[in-house]
């Protein structure tokens, strides 16, 4: 008896953390519906903000600056890590181990002081805040999902398969083209799709290392936010949040579980 | 050390009856062993039991205390688990005296009783090692003695053995009854090998499908199994439908039982077998069932057919390492026999052959009954 | 792959042993050559930077300027305050959530619900904290309800206050508190409890003796986490946190912005790094001490504690081993 109460206690607030989880996206989206020009209720609804949304140059030129930069670094990082992966699966340790190392550490350095440094070494280069620095930052903080994901299944994978393809034949570069590839191609994918997304949401590294004119949709946000939003912010958030529902779904089918993906995952 | 006494206990789950109301007694002292096939209710009660599970209808009773309502650590009780569940971040020692410290005993006293426990369960000097480092049956000793250590009224094992080598379970059976002998304790456990509740129970409490099928000494259950279920899962195998014949009684010199009762036999396919003595009225239909080791094979070249055997044909004989296993044609049915290897090398197929089924090796149920399982 | 088989090796020229050694320099390049430039530089110009002055000298004045100010010192330990309250907050309040998430719900619908718990997760932190603000201004969803309940004015709001910044981070937390969490959750076997139970523990003593050395480096990990990127946090409190809700990060990124002083701003986040991880060194110390007192015995120390099962798969395991 007393057992079912302490579990129907902690289920309840199990269901109450995720209701204030969806409060602020909620509020969101029900405000981009809503008439109200200073986003305060009572409701009234409209789409008045969604219209309003197709001609907000600024809005709209941000979020494609984003995609943009997000799709590039996903490439990029897609190529790089599946490389990375699979060289260091049979790597000697005096390998191995520094490259772990530097993958972890920007795992766990605050984005903010990892901008700082980065900001010092594309200054050296003669870079300082311009496309190039903030593709490159970019794709250097995306990188550690990419392997972790892509190494997780390789390790997981059963070497069986890579034999059975040798023993019928087929050399290793066929081998690792038609057997190891296709296997890894959920990993590849959800890391990918990670990638996307941090590079995407990655704010810090976008404020300090975008040149002067060019905004992404995180940093038009803090700049609007501070100097005066017009709601028409909450109905791209909503599409936004809708992109992001989305990339669960298919992330969710592509791996079985997709919260496994995200326990190091930093957004600040 | 208690009686375990349990009145109309019942429980569903999800609208399914895993165990229709039940009572049951099980003496201060003695040792009962829950048998069944999984899903038959067997861990249900025992969890009920354990507090672990709470049941829809009816009372616990732990000696004079009912405790239907009292939290597992509140029932004095002593529990083994399938996989041991030994505490992985504490040492052999500190498991064992796990329950004495949540008692509240000193940490010196505690570990100094949990050190004679494992001495008890042949583990001395273990104390500081990690359950990762000890074997299968090793970490049951150390579950064994974490539960014995509190001296509580009731010991209840929840299929202990059955994760074990068939070797260290034999070893262990002898664990546990000499585990019982010295420590008087009233044992409960579940199980689904009928050796090991046979070889272990001085009760052995039969369970299908969340109804006691049957609840006897061990000798009882194998002797007089109370329906086909029973009978089945021992070991006997169906021979076929029929119908039940009874005859007047004294016609048989020399058999007290028959004398007694009459003597009752199954007519099959025009066949007629002796049975064991049967409750079953002249003319029921009934299924007949044989238990293979009770029936004796004599090659007809030997001697001599004598009264109480049948005429058969060999069809088959296997051998399976000390014994070996035949089948003989008898009419239309085929009789199972099993026996011990060194008796089997005057038996060879096709060969003709004395049958005898002996008293109690051959049972019949009323049709329904014995198809229900 | 296992070694070339003998048989191979006598047809085998040098290059077969040679190939696959090329083959991987050549897989390894571009990454190697990214993490090198991008990611091992930075941290040596974080340490560098921090040691050179304007005038390019080698110099620990930057340093000198930060201990010299209490302001300085009074932000760093309120950021520290601040965000081993928010950490500590978002963990209690995460655990009964990861618990009843592993324990009492059925796995078909914990799969969705998991997925409900990464939306805030990878939405847009600047989304979030936008969302956030619309949720709790005047006028917003909660002020309207508050408001037509009587209970506060139409203009009171927490917005620009400490308390603003505060939860918002506590709300930025939880999601990483209730994905470790969990993992920590499902990683104690329920026979495990069962057994404590039927021992005579209480459920008091359950949790200290059982539940709490089991999920203690699950706890650790999430503390080091979510402690370390609370820290570095400067867009909330400057979006929510008000005049009064500033943070070490706040400061950091002013600096960085106008460019004015690279070097004082580079000591400024050393600090605050070196502090972040001697907190989150002391923490795990202190947990690790409170699971040895409660599992009685220095017994454990001999052998390497048990890694719990869910651990081993997922990419937190290496982040553990940082803490």
């Amino acid at each position: 008896m007393r057992r079912s109460t302490s579990a129907l206690v902690t289920k309840v607030w199990l269901y109450a953390v995720l209701v204030v989880f969806a409060l602020p996206v909620l509020s969101m989206v029900v405000l981009s519906l809503n008439e109200s020009r200073y986003g305060t209720l009572p409701f009234r609804f409209s789409l008045h903000w969604y219209q309003v949304l197709r001609t907000d140059t600024a809005l709209l030129d941000a979020l494609s600056t984003s995609i943009t930069l997000a799709t590039e670094v996903t490439i990029v990082c897609v190529v790089v890590g599946t490389l990375l992966t699979f060289g260091l699966r049979k790597a000697p340790i005096a390998i191995t181990l520094p490259v772990n190392g530097l993958l972890l550490a920007l795992l766990s350095v605050p984005l903010l002081l990892l901008s700082a440094g980065l900001l010092s070494v594309f200054d050296w280069l003669g870079l300082g805040q311009s496309t190039t620095a903030l593709l490159l930052s970019s794709i250097i903080t995306s990188l550690p999902f990419v392997v972790l994901i892509e190494r997780g299944r390789l390790e997981n994978l059963s070497p069986d398969y890579a034999e059975a393809a040798r023993s019928l034949g087929a050399g290793p570069v066929r081998t690792f083209l038609l057997v190891t590839v296709p296997l890894m191609a959920p990993s590849i994918i959800a890391g990918g799709m990670l990638a996307f997304v941090i590079c995407f949401n990655n704010f810090a590294i976008q404020l300090f290392l975008a040149p002067v004119g060019i905004s992404t949709l995180p940093v038009q946000i803090y700049s609007m936010v501070r100097l005066g939003v017009t709601p028409d912010v909450n109905a791209l958030g909503t599409l936004v949040v809708a992109g992001t529902v989305l990339i669960i779904v298919v992330l969710n089918w592509l791996t079985g579980n997709a919260a496994r993906l995200f326990t190091t995952t930093r957004e600040r | 050390m208690a009686t375990v006494t349990i009145s109309g206990v019942s429980k569903s789950f999800n609208g399914t009856a895993a165990l229709h109301p039940l009572d049951l007694t099980v003496e201060d002292g003695s040792f009962c062993c829950m048998l069944g096939s999984s899903g038959s209710g067997k861990s249900t009660l025992l969890r009920i039991i354990a507090g672990l599970s709470d049941p829809d209808t009816g009372t616990v009773r732990i000696g004079e205390r009912d405790v239907t309502r009292a939290p597992s650590e509140k029932r004095r009780i002593g529990f083994v688990f399938q996989n041991y569940a030994l505490f992985p971040h504490l040492s052999v020692g500190t498991n064992v005296a796990f329950g004495l410290r949540a008692r509240g005993i000193g940490k010196k006293e505690a570990h100094t009783r949990a050190d004679r426990m494992l001495e008890l369960v042949g583990l001395a000097g273990f104390g500081k090692r990690t359950p990762k480092q000890l074997s299968g049956g090793q970490q049951q000793r150390v579950a064994l003695a974490r539960a014995l250590v509190t001296e509580p009224d009731v010991l209840l094992l929840d299929e202990p053995l059955s994760a074990l080598d068939r070797k260290i379970r034999g070893e262990m059976q002898a664990e546990l009854k000499r585990i019982h002998q010295e420590t008087g304790l009233t044992t409960i456990m579940v199980t689904h090998d009928q050796e090991e509740a046979m070889n272990l129970g001085d009760s052995v409490l039969m369970l299908s499908h969340g109804r006691v099928q049957q609840f006897d000494t061990p000798e009882t259950l194998y002797r007089e199994p109370a329906n086909g279920f029973v009978a089945g899962f021992l070991g006997a195998v169906p021979l076929g439908n029929g119908i039940i014949r009874k005859k007047d009684g004294g016609t048989d010199a020399g058999r007290a039982t028959d004398t007694a009762t009459g003597r009752t036999e199954i007519e099959i396919d025009g066949t007629r077998l002796r049975l064991a003595a049967s409750t079953l009225t002249d003319g029921t239909p009934a299924e007949a069932v044989v238990m293979a080791e009770r029936v004796a094979l004599t090659p007809a070249s030997e001697r001599p057919r004598n009264e109480d055997e049948h005429e058969g044909t060999v069809t088959s004989l296997d051998f399976y390492g000390p014994f070996a296993r035949a089948e003989a044609r008898l009419g239309s049915l085929t009789v199972p026999a099993m026996m011990l290897s060194q008796h089997a090398h005057s038996i060879e197929p096709e060969q003709r052959v004395w049958i005898r089924i002996a008293p109690g090796g051959l049972h019949a149920y009323a049709a329904q009954e014995a198809t229900r399982s | 792959m296992t070694a070339p088989s003998p048989l191979r090796r006598v047809g085998g020229s040098p290059r077969r042993s040679a190939g696959p050694a090329l083959a991987r320099t050549g897989l390894l390049a571009p990454g190697i050559v990214l993490l090198v430039l991008f990611a091992f530089l930075p941290l040596v110009a974080l340490v560098i930077t921090g040691f050179v002055n304007d005038r390019s000298q080698l110099t620990t004045e930057n340093f000198a300027h930060v201990f010299s100010s209490g302001t300085y010192l009074r932000l760093l330990g309120r950021t520290l305050l601040l965000s081993f309250a928010v950490t500590v907050v978002a963990i209690a309040l995460g655990w009964p959530a990861a618990w009843a998430l592993a324990r009492h719900v059925k796995p078909a619908r914990r799969t969705m619900i998991l997925g409900l718990v990464i939306i805030p997760y990878i939405t847009s932190q600047l989304l979030l904290i936008y969302g956030f603000l619309t949720l709790i201004q005047a006028g917003g969803p909660i002020s309207y309800v508050l408001t037509q309940l009587h209970l506060t004015g139409p203009q009171d709001s927490i917005l620009y206050t400490p308390w603003a910044n505060f939860l918002m981070l506590v709300y930025e937390s939880m999601p990483t508190a209730v994905l470790v969490l969990y993992s920590a959750a499902e990683s104690v076997s329920p026979s495990v409890l069962e057994a404590a139970r039927t021992l005579g523990a209480r459920p008091r003593y359950v949790f200290t003796h059982v539940i709490w050395p089991l999920s203690a480096p699950m706890v650790v990990v999430n503390f080091t986490l979510t402690f370390v990127q609370t820290v570095g946090a400067f867009a909330e409190p400057a979006v929510l946190g008000g005049p009064d809700g500033q943070m070490l990060g706040n400061t950091i990124s002013t600096q960085i912005s106008s460019g004015a002083n690279d070097g004082f701003a580079v000591a400024l986040s050393l600090v605050l790094l070196v502090t972040s991880l001697l907190v989150v060194g002391v923490v795990t110390a202190l947990v690790s001490w409170t699971k040895r007192a409660q599992s009685g015995g220095p017994t454990n120390r001999l052998t390497a504690p048990p890694r719990p099962r869910t651990r081993a798969r997922t990419p937190e395991l290496t982040v553990a081993r940082e803490s």
